[in-house]
Order: structure tokens, then sequence, then C-alpha cells
């Protein structure tokens, strides 16, 4: 089990540092375009995701790190604007639930291949 | 007139539905199934009344009226049929009659007869409980007086090749796993689960399975091509809709296989079927009852949510009481062997369920959020986050699985045979990242366990002949298909690019080693929309050619559609999408992607499909 | 698992009524965006060039600790057209209405306002959008009402409706 979590921290934490192009990709494929349906700000070419788009890139050119940029965005527009929520009491069960769904069910199936 | 007839037609469906009941009561059986047939055949000749209705453009019928147009070609007057909420709910209640027929015309094992009207029975009244919701809330042979000399129009969105067939198929599957739970109802009420009533379960679900792939399958490439945003798979709500009730569907698959042979996990089996088609029900409600704000959501009426849901909980809490009422606690034949066929068929349901359960996390948790006044989005990086380690295991154990024996006989001669794929995988990967210089971990293991299910697989068929042993075809080739989706999943994930532009008529545009050049430009107004076609001309490593995507904007409804100049090459595409100008400037944005490996995600999903059509329609033993 | 039949039935039944009643909620829950995230917060500091003047001056320097209106307008906007006659009755109720030009063309902005009249004390020009991303705008038109310490009471999205200049009104 500890490895799953090793392999989870592993992955949240891979930095996408290649070009400045690529960080403007990135984030903007976690940002939803809220006026859109169901499209990313990287995807749409709606007023707003321009906006959000060269935004980002300016931010990307002057140094902020990609927690500043989500930061101020949420700010702006508030927590729906990430695709990927950050880790808040109320979307903790995004995590928690599956993981335990997960070691529940390993339990279980361990017990299962052990009975007699 | 002719909805007078069409309503007279769906009354008397309900009529002799509600008379196959009456006779299943006074345990007349073969009358019960005889009224059933009845029953369906009305049904199925209403639907093609409205299949005339539409195709000759009878506007007199509101559904008709609200979504064909008599220029439109005969094809999408067609599909108007099912491009509609209440056209498709026919369609749905259709479906549940003609999969009840054919089950009852084909399965002819007289010693079970009594078996059989029970499943007539549980598919009859799923099948009453849809038509009356039908013929009460959404009736599509609603009149319209006077009757309108022309119609509305169908979505622009829709009319498309691969649009009319995405939804049929994925009602085809969606509804077929009715049967299955008709079928583990009775197998429950009669105490019957063996390793006998998985036999004859089998084809049906099978069935169900390659219809509901190729209807994801179907969307996925309507997707790529249509919607011009270059990806095959968005996470929309809707999506995940039908990939839930897939996933359920294979883990009921896999357990099935340990109930056919070993005769062990009833109580398991036949949850996870009944569970197959709650999802369906689930993904109905999702799609229809407007909780949902995405692309392919049908009309909003909460009214109609609301008479879905309690359907819904009705099936559904029904066939969970009947489960534990009638589930009788098995002694589970113990086995301690971690090595065996059955428990890396436990671990392929575990592994399956988590799938599911985040995807119904991910879908869920806004909606409910909702309520509370919060609003979160849940995307794709969600999603891949949380699932890949998982992904990475479970390929793994699928590589191996499959070699293992039943029970606690040990089968050693895989450990060499792994050591080798395994060593060649590693080998392979860690070339491709050098070679490519993407040093990313995920990237790694990814390229390394698809690679080692790929490789065991062709190594096991070649060495144990198993082209000569047509048992294996279906596992064999969806394994592989799995193996090949997740590889390419992964190559194309990581080696893609796309690169936004504006650009000028004339103008030359150069990014890695490629130059653009935007050729020409024409605009043409035709009947209901505007279109703008453009060609570009693409240079890259000597070779030459133009694509040549538009773009069109629908007059009415107002709508943007996007039609994408898509160039493959051996490994790869080369996808082209255009926007119109923004206000009075001639500067066009344009969007490239340079799709890698996108080939091996539609043969991926064709071998799934294959693999599964071998088995529903392989020799029983 | 060795429960009774009838625990193993309540537990099913409660389980199906919550996750059910929460389906239920949420087909009447509001889904709609309603993306207030910026009510309650303090006016960011902006600043930018004007439509007629050509220097740059500062939001906060214009509102001089003032209750105002702050609308953001577009010459190529269909609703904004809507708007502006409501626009206009609030100047004419005394308010001070402070606009930013949003992705415009100025000379297509002067005409627009030429056409149907100025309302607005002073008009920011924002060409590239980059005001509106640190007002959370989402699309052309916007208006928000600011107090005298700057900070924003309320925010509507779309053209101005009765409902809204009725709160407009009663705010004064």
């Amino acid at each position: 089990m500890k490895y799953f979590f090793i392999f989870l921290l592993i992955f949240c934490n891979i930095v996408f540092a290649d070009s400045k192009e690529k960080r403007t990709n990135e984030i903007t494929k976690n940002l939803k375009c809220l006026v859109c349906q169901g499209q990313s700000v990287y995807e749409s070419n709606s007023d707003f995701a321009i906006d959000i788009k060269n935004f980002v890139k300016q931010e990307i050119v002057k140094n902020k790190t990609d927690e500043e940029i989500y930061e101020f965005l949420k700010d702006k527009y508030g927590q729906n604007i990430i695709f990927n929520p950050t880790f808040t009491l109320s979307n903790s069960a995004l995590w928690i639930v599956p993981i335990l769904f997960f070691v529940i069910g390993s339990i279980l199936v361990f017990r299962r291949m052990s009975a007699k | 007139m002719a909805s007078n007839v069409a309503n007279f037609i769906l009354l008397l469906a309900i009529f002799s539905s509600f008379i196959s009941n009456l006779f299943f009561f006074k345990k007349k059986y073969s009358h019960s199934i005889k009224f059933f047939n009845y029953s369906s055949l009305l049904v199925i000749f209403s639907f093609c009344l409205l299949v005339y209705f539409f195709c000759t453009s009878n506007f007199s019928i509101s559904a008709v009226y609200e979504n064909s147009h008599t220029l439109k070609p005969f094809f999408y007057k067609l599909a108007g049929t099912w491009g509609n909420h209440e056209g498709s709910l026919l369609l749905f209640v259709t479906i549940i009659a003609g999969f009840g027929s054919l089950f009852s015309y084909l399965f002819r094992k007289e010693e079970m007869y009594h078996f059989k009207s029970w499943v007539i029975f549980f598919q009859n009244n799923i099948y009453l409980i849809f038509l009356i919701f039908l013929i009460s809330t959404s009736n599509p042979f609603d009149m319209i007086v006077p009757h309108p000399q022309e119609g509305l129009g169908l979505n622009p969105i829709l009319q498309d090749p691969l649009l009319v067939l995405h939804p049929p198929f994925l009602y085809l599957g969606y509804v077929g796993f009715s049967l299955t739970l008709s079928l583990v109802l009775s197998g429950l009420v009669l105490r019957q689960l063996d390793n006998n009533w998985a036999s004859i379960v089998w084809p049906w679900v099978m069935i169900a399975w390659v219809f509901l792939s190729i209807g994801i399958c179907l969307g996925s490439i309507w997707a790529y091509y249509e919607l011009g945003w270059g990806g095959y798979w968005f996470w929309d709500p809707v999506e995940n809709a039908s990939l839930m009730p897939w996933l359920a569907a294979t883990a009921l698959i896999h357990s099935l296989l340990v109930l056919k042979t070993k005769n062990q996990m009833r109580n398991w089996t036949s949850l996870l079927a009944i569970l197959t088609f709650s999802f369906s029900l689930l993904g109905t409600f999702l799609v229809r009852s407007g909780v949902l704000n995405s692309v392919h959501a049908f009309a909003n009426d909460p009214e109609r949510g609301v008479f879905i849901l309690i359907i819904i909980f009705v099936i559904t809490l029904a066939s969970f009481i009947i489960h534990s009422i009638y589930s009788s606690r098995t002694i589970s034949i113990g086995n301690n062997f971690f090595f065996s066929k059955e428990s890396f068929l436990n671990i392929n349901n575990l592994f399956l369920l988590f799938f599911l359960f985040v995807v119904l996390i991910g879908t869920i948790y806004p909606i409910i959020l909702s309520i509370f006044n919060e609003t979160i989005s849940i995307g794709p990086v969600y999603y891949n986050t949380i699932l890949a380690p998982f992904v990475f295991i479970f390929l793994l154990a699928m590589s191996v699985g499959p070699l293992l024996k039943w029970s606690n006989k040990i089968n050693l001669s895989y450990f060499g045979f792994l050591f080798v794929t395994f060593s060649i995988s590693l080998c392979l990967s860690i070339l491709i990242i050098i070679l490519t210089n993407q040093n990313q971990l995920a990237l790694f293991l990814g390229l390394l366990t698809s690679l080692v299910l790929i490789l065991t697989i062709i190594f096991e068929f070649v060495k144990n002949k198993l082209f000569l042993k047509a048992y294996y075809y279906p596992r064999v080739l969806s394994h592989l298909g799995v193996g090949i989706l997740l590889l390419s999943i992964f190559l194309n994930g990581f080696y893609s690019e796309s690169k936004d532009f504006e650009i000028q008529l004339g103008e030359n545009k150069e990014f890695n080693n490629l130059s653009l050049k935007f050729v020409n430009q024409d605009i043409y107004k035709i009947n209901n929309y505007l279109e703008m076609k453009t060609d570009f001309e693409i240079s890259k490593d000597n070779q030459i050619f133009t694509l040549k995507p538009s773009v069109r904007r629908y007059f009415q409804p107002v709508q943007i559609t996007s039609e994408t100049s898509i160039q493959p090459t051996i490994l790869s595409n080369h996808y082209l999408a255009v926007n119109f100008p923004n206000q009075n400037e001639n500067v066009l944005g344009a969007r490239y992607y340079f799709n890698f490996f996108i080939h091996g995600i539609w043969l991926g999903m064709f071998l799934i499909v294959v693999g599964g059509m071998f088995s529903a329609f392989k020799k029983r033993n | 698992m060795h429960l009774k039949k009838e625990i193993k039935i309540v537990i099913v039944i409660i389980i199906f009524s919550i996750f059910f009643s929460f389906l239920y909620f949420s087909m009447f829950s509001e889904k709609d965006f309603k993306p207030k995230a910026m009510i309650g917060k303090n006016l960011p500091n902006l600043s930018s060039k004007t439509l007629y003047s050509e220097i740059e001056k500062d939001l906060k320097s214009i509102a001089e600790n003032e209750k105002f209106i702050l609308n953001v307008f577009a010459s190529w906007c269909v609703p904004c057209k809507v708007e502006h006659p409501y626009l206009m009755k609030l100047k004419e109720q005394g308010f001070k209405i402070v606009a930013i030009n949003y992705k415009d063309n100025p000379s297509n902005a002067k005409q627009f306002l030429e056409k149907y009249q100025n309302p607005f004390q002073e008009i920011l020009l924002d060409p590239k959008g980059s005001l509106a991303i640190n007002l959370g705008v989402f699309g052309v038109p916007e208006t928000f009402i600011i107090d005298n310490n700057f900070k924003i009471i309320d925010k509507h999205i779309g053209p101005i409706n009765e409902n809204f200049f009725q709160k407009v009104m009663n705010i004064k």
C-alpha cells in the first residue's frame, strides 16, 4: 500500500518545466472555460479563454509559479475554474474515498483468498 | 390520424404487457410469454412508424416537427428519429422489448421453461415501467393542430454520420444489460445461480458489452474528428456516464468466468450484474434529467428528471432487495494460493471497480456539492493523477493473470517467460525515453507496463500456439487491444504537440521543423449556414501536403461547428482546426495538433471490440 | 459478513435513500454559473489609458471614495446596446458610472457612445482584456456596484435588467 502513496506523490509533483509554452498549455488545460460547455481554456476559442491564455502567458514571463497563477484565478473566478480541485476539507473526499475504497476492497479480496 | 393510430398501438402494447403479467401470476407461463411477445411486436412496429413519419416528414407529429426539416438529407431525417428525447426513449423501450423477445425466441431449453418465464416476467416489468413513462411524459406521437408546413430542424452538431450511429449502439449496450438484470433476478429467485446459469448469461452479457464498446468508440472518434479540440476523450460527465456501465460490465464478465468454470462467486457475480444495469440507468438519468451542463445533455426538464429518478429508484432498489433476500451465503472453497487464476480475477474486479468508483465520484461529486451552493470542476488532471498509478499495477496484473492456472496448480513455466518480456520491455522503454529525451517517470512506467502486457501476450500466443485454438482468441485479442490502447494513450499524451496561432492570408508560420502557410480562404453562404473554407500548405521533412479545415456558423439555431482537416502519416496525425476571425480583423485563429500514435488508440479499441465479438458468438462447449 | 437479511435490507434502503435524495435535490440546485467570487472583495488597483485623454489614469483615483458603478462594455457586444438605456437612466439618477472598454477599437467605441449617448464619467481602455481578468469578468457586459471603501457590493453578469436596476436604486 505504501508504494501506491509514493507513486501518487511522485505523480502530483511531476513538474513540467520544459518550456514556457508547454507550461502555459499545461496550466490552461487544467482551467475550465467557464463560459463554454465542457471545454478547457486550452481548447476553447472564446474571448474569455483567450484572455485567460494571454494572462497565463504573461504571468509565466513574469516568473510566477503555477500556484500563484492558480491562486490568483481562484480568487477572481472561484474554485471551479480549476479542473483539479485543490485539497480542501469539502474536497478531501475526492481523494480519501477512492483510496479508502481500494484499501477496504483489497482487504476483502485478500481475506477471501485466504478464507478456508 | 397518424398520431391516433400510433397512440392506439402503444396503448395496446401496454395492455398486452399487463395481460402478460396477469397470466404469469396465474401460472400460465406460455401465455405470459406469448403476450409479452405481442406487446414487444407492437412496440417495435410503433418505432417503425416513427421512423416512417420522420422519413416522410410528417409534421403533424410533434417530435418530427421539432427535430426535422424537409430540406434535410434522407439519412439525417432517419437519424432525427433518435436525435431527440422522445424518439430515443421509444428506441430505448423498443430495445428492452427486442432483447426480451430475442431471448424468448433463442432460449429453448425445455427443462428450464420455468426459468425462462421468470426472465420474461422481469423483462416485461422493466419494459412496462419505461413504456408507461414514455406515454405519460414523453409521448413521441403527440399531435400538433394545425398541421405545420415545415419543421424546426435538427441540431447542426448532430448532423454527422458517426453521431447518427453512436446513440443506437450506446442504447443497445445500455439497454442490453436489462436482460442481464432479468436473468440474474430469475436466477436469484429460483436459486439457480450456478455454472450452467453463467453459460446461459454469457453471450447476452457479451453482446451488450460489444454494443456498448462500439458506442463508446464511435463517440470518441466523433469527438476527435468533429469537435476540433484535438482529443479523443475529455472526461466529460456524459462520457463518464457511458464508461461506468462499461467498467461494471467488464468486471462482470471476468467474475462470470470464475462462476462458469469454478462455480464460485455467485453472490458477487449477481451483485455485479445488478450494478451494471444500475449504472446504465444512472447514465440515462444523468443525460436526460438536466443535472449536467454538458455538450451532449438533452433538453432540461426537471419534471421528467423526477420521473426517471423514481423509475431508477424503484428498479434498482427492488433488485438489491431481491439480491439481499435470495443471496445464499456460499461457503467459499478456500484457496490459499495467491498465484492462481481465481485470485487474479478477484484482483481484476478490485481494480475495475476502483476505476469505476473514481469515475463515479468524479462525476457525482460536483453535482452533490452544487446542492450546498459550492461549485467545483473535475477534469482530466484529477482522473489522470488518481488513476495512473493503479493502471500501471493493473497492466502488470493483467500480464500475469492469464498465464496462471486455476486453483492450487502451480505453473512455474511463466516465471522465466515473464522475466524475458519484462527485461525486453525495460530495455525498450529506457531506449525510447533516452532517444526522445523525455525524462518522465509516468511515461516510463506507462511504456514499461503496457509493453510488458503486449509482449507477454504476443510471446504466449506464439509459444503456446494459441492461434490454433479459437478458444483463446477473445481473451488474447481484447487484452492485446487494452495493451495497445494504453500504450498509445501514453505515447499520445507525452509526444503530441499543439500550437495555437493567429494567421493572416498569405502568411507563413514556422515551428519546430514544420512550416505552415495560409494560402486560400473562401466564404460560402449555404442555405442554413455560413462556411469559411481555408487551405493551408504544410511542409515537414521535405513532405508537402495541404490541409483544408473549415468552420461553419449555423443560423438556426446559432451554432459554430468546426470541420477539422487531418493528414494521417504512418505514426501520427497532422490535425488543423480554424476559427472565424475576431471582430474587425482579418486575422484568424487556428490550432495545429501533432497527434502522435493516434492510430494505435483506434486499433486498440477495434481489437477490444473484435475480441468481444468472438466471445459472444463462439460455440459453447 | 454475517448480517441478518432484515438488517441488510434496511442498510440497502438507507444508502439508496441518501444517494437518491442527493440526486433529487441536485436537479433543483442552481447550475447556472453564479460566480460571485468577487463580491465582498476589495477593488483591485487598476490603471490604464482612457478613451478620450490618452493619459494613464487610476481607477481608484477616478472613484474618489464615492459609491460608484463600474460597467464593462464593448461596441461589438449586442447585449450592451440592450442595457444602454438603463445606464442612461442611472446617470440621470445621479450615479457615478465608470466604464471599462473591453477589447475594443477606440474609434468604434467613440462612435458607439456618440450614437447611443455617453453615460460614463470616465472610460478606461482594456484592449487586451487584462483589466477584465483582474475584475473576474466572464464576458461583456458586466456591472459592479462599489461602495465608498472600494468594496464590491454586488455584481451582475449580462445586460442590466429591471431587477438589477431596482437593486442599484435601493442601494442609493
